[in-house]
């Protein structure tokens, strides 16, 4: 019994919403990123121009944080990757159903952690008076101290502390819902165990894995506390590039938004790829 | 039995898994240790314990006025969040085909856009409906970032609920609106108990859109930036560390809450 009135009553908020506050501020930011002067002068009318995305390829300054970010960022995606599916398959099918929720837990409680604390946390550590290097000179291994922070090891250790939830979680879904019967007429027909995870573990992952992959590059490029706290000046970011032109108002918006729509661009490109190529190797497959 | 990989592999994934468990926690571990050192200087070894970085920290009226501000920013931007991602959940149960793929696109643009874009796109969206910088603009911006994790969260439990349930309400006599409010939302009681927890965490530590749509009442974690930016003082440990022990125990009650909710049903 729904009648029709009833039913535009309950789609018409949500979708008024979602069409006004999560499509609108992105189509602000496209329109901003047209004009000529932001806010418009007063009595003079609005001015479509190209000059800011041209602004971008003019410039090393811009055109080098940009590279190194999107290189940067799908290398740190890469690592995640290697780094966090041994975990997701150990959690998926290495732990005993019963203390599953307990080894989940464990590695989820650092990540209720806001990230500015966890940068900072990071900073404590790996400075060269923090931890890390008092306790190597005090082993002797090292005989002064090693400088770890502001460079690309500071970087990446932020990204893996900040996005290796991204990258488990859907791979740890994609595992778990692989059926164990299957691994059990796996090992019935003589497979071993490598080739139980590479025949099946790692082809029925594909959907876990493309989807981490995407999120995390996603998360990576976005980041703007990690490369201005634990970067230095040879490792900018192009988010840092877009950041600094937003810090004054108004008058350099439209170039600011133009870089942001350039990135947004670059990065939904790249992560669509990466999601066609993980995919496609699926189809293959079969 | 459902270990099927058990080899000596899984000893070594075991030590792995507690090698990396060890990495995420080393420097929280640290930096808690730290906030307990008699010294202006930062760093190791340390020598003496002391209390005074908290006492200096609950003193300091900059910090205090921050706590009040990450609470009610954090409050207010859950509980609109919570609503309106609930009923864009429900909304978008009703949908299908392509209308429904759009609307679950542009439902999760918030969340999918890169941290430093979704938060200069709300800005411009803050000029141009007139919203100054500062806590309203704030509320504005975790509320949108907030809204899509709800509604997924809402949306995961929602495709359990049995149709008949709701369709045998209104074969009783129940209007659609006492049919939700007497069975769908019960049902989706864990949802909402996980998801304000989500949104509260989100927004007590959330940096981008704070950094980018915030006044001159700064929350928690731009505090810390701003501080860490000026001059490291062994302060902040102890703001940090305070700032983690609420984080970590709303965390864990959440979580019990939760799995009681979950046992129970």
């Amino acid at each position: 019994m729904n009648t029709q009135p009833a039913r535009i009553a309950l789609l018409a908020f949500p979708a008024f919403w979602i069409l006004l506050l999560h499509l609108g501020p992105m189509l602000a930011m496209l329109r901003i990123s047209f004009l000529e002067s932001f806010p418009p002068l007063p009595g003079s009318a609005e001015v479509a121009t190209l000059a800011n995305y041209t602004a971008f390829f003019a410039n090393d300054v811009y055109i080098v944080p940009m590279l190194r970010t999107l290189v940067f960022s799908f290398s740190a995606t890469l690592l995640l990757l290697v780094l966090t599916y041994p975990l997701a398959f150990f959690l998926a099918k290495g732990v005993r159903a019963e203390r599953k929720l307990t080894y989940l837990m464990i590695l989820f409680a650092p990540f209720w952690v806001g990230e500015i604390i966890r940068i900072f946390s990071i900073t404590v550590t790996f400075g060269n008076r923090g931890a890390v290097n008092w306790v190597l000179l005090n082993l002797g291994i090292l005989e002064r101290p090693l400088r770890m922070l502001y460079g690309y090891f500071s970087l990446s250790t932020g990204i893996i502390h900040l996005s290796a939830l991204y990258m488990l979680m859907p791979i740890y879904a994609a595992i778990e819902k692989i059926p164990d019967n299957l691994l059990e007429a796996g090992r019935d027909l003589g497979a071993g165990p490598v080739s139980r995870f590479f025949d099946i573990i790692l082809p029925l992952s594909r959907e876990g894995v493309a989807t981490g992959c995407a999120l995390v590059f996603l998360a990576n490029v976005g980041t703007y506390s990690v490369p201005a706290l634990l970067g230095g000046p040879g490792t900018s970011m192009f988010s840092e590039t877009i950041g600094t032109f937003f810090h004054t108002a108004g008058s350099q918006w439209p170039v600011g938004s133009a870089f942001s729509v350039l990135l947004l661009t670059a990065s939904l490109t790249i992560a669509a790829l990466m999601m066609l190529v993980i995919q496609r190797r699926k189809g293959r497959a079969r | 039995m459902t270990r099927s990989f058990a080899w000596v592999g899984s000893w070594l994934l075991q030590a792995y898994y507690m090698l990396f468990v060890a990495f995420l926690v080393l420097p929280i571990f640290v930096m808690i240790l730290m906030s307990f050192k008699n010294s202006e200087f930062l760093g190791f070894p340390i020598k003496g314990l002391t209390l005074d970085w908290y006492g200096a920290a609950l003193a300091d009226p900059a910090i205090l006025g921050a706590v009040a501000t990450t609470a009610f920013v954090a409050a207010v931007s859950t509980l609109i969040a919570l609503v309106v991602g609930t009923w864009a959940a429900v909304a978008l149960e009703r949908l299908q085909g392509l209308a429904k793929a759009v609307a679950f696109v542009i439902l999760c643009i918030p969340l999918a856009a890169p941290g430093i874009i979704s938060a200069i796109s709300l800005r411009i969206f803050a000029f141009d409906i007139g919203l100054e910088l500062g806590v309203p603009a704030i509320i504005m911006a975790h509320t949108v970032h907030a809204v899509p994790f709800v509604s997924l969260m809402v949306l995961a439990r929602l495709s359990h609920l049995p149709k008949s349930q709701t369709e045998a309400a209104k074969d009783l006599g129940a209007s659609p609106i006492t049919a939700f409010c007497l069975i769908t939302l019960p049902f989706l009681k864990p949802s909402l108990i996980g998801a304000s927890l989500f949104g509260l965490l989100l927004s007590m530590d959330d940096f981008n859109r704070s950094f980018f749509l915030g006044g001159f009442e700064p929350t928690l974690p731009i505090l810390v930036f701003e501080r860490m930016s000026t001059g490291i003082s062994p302060q902040i440990n102890a703001i940090a560390s305070i700032v983690l022990l609420v984080t970590l125990s709303m965390g864990f009650v959440g979580e019990r809450t939760l799995r009681r909710i979950g046992a129970r049903k």
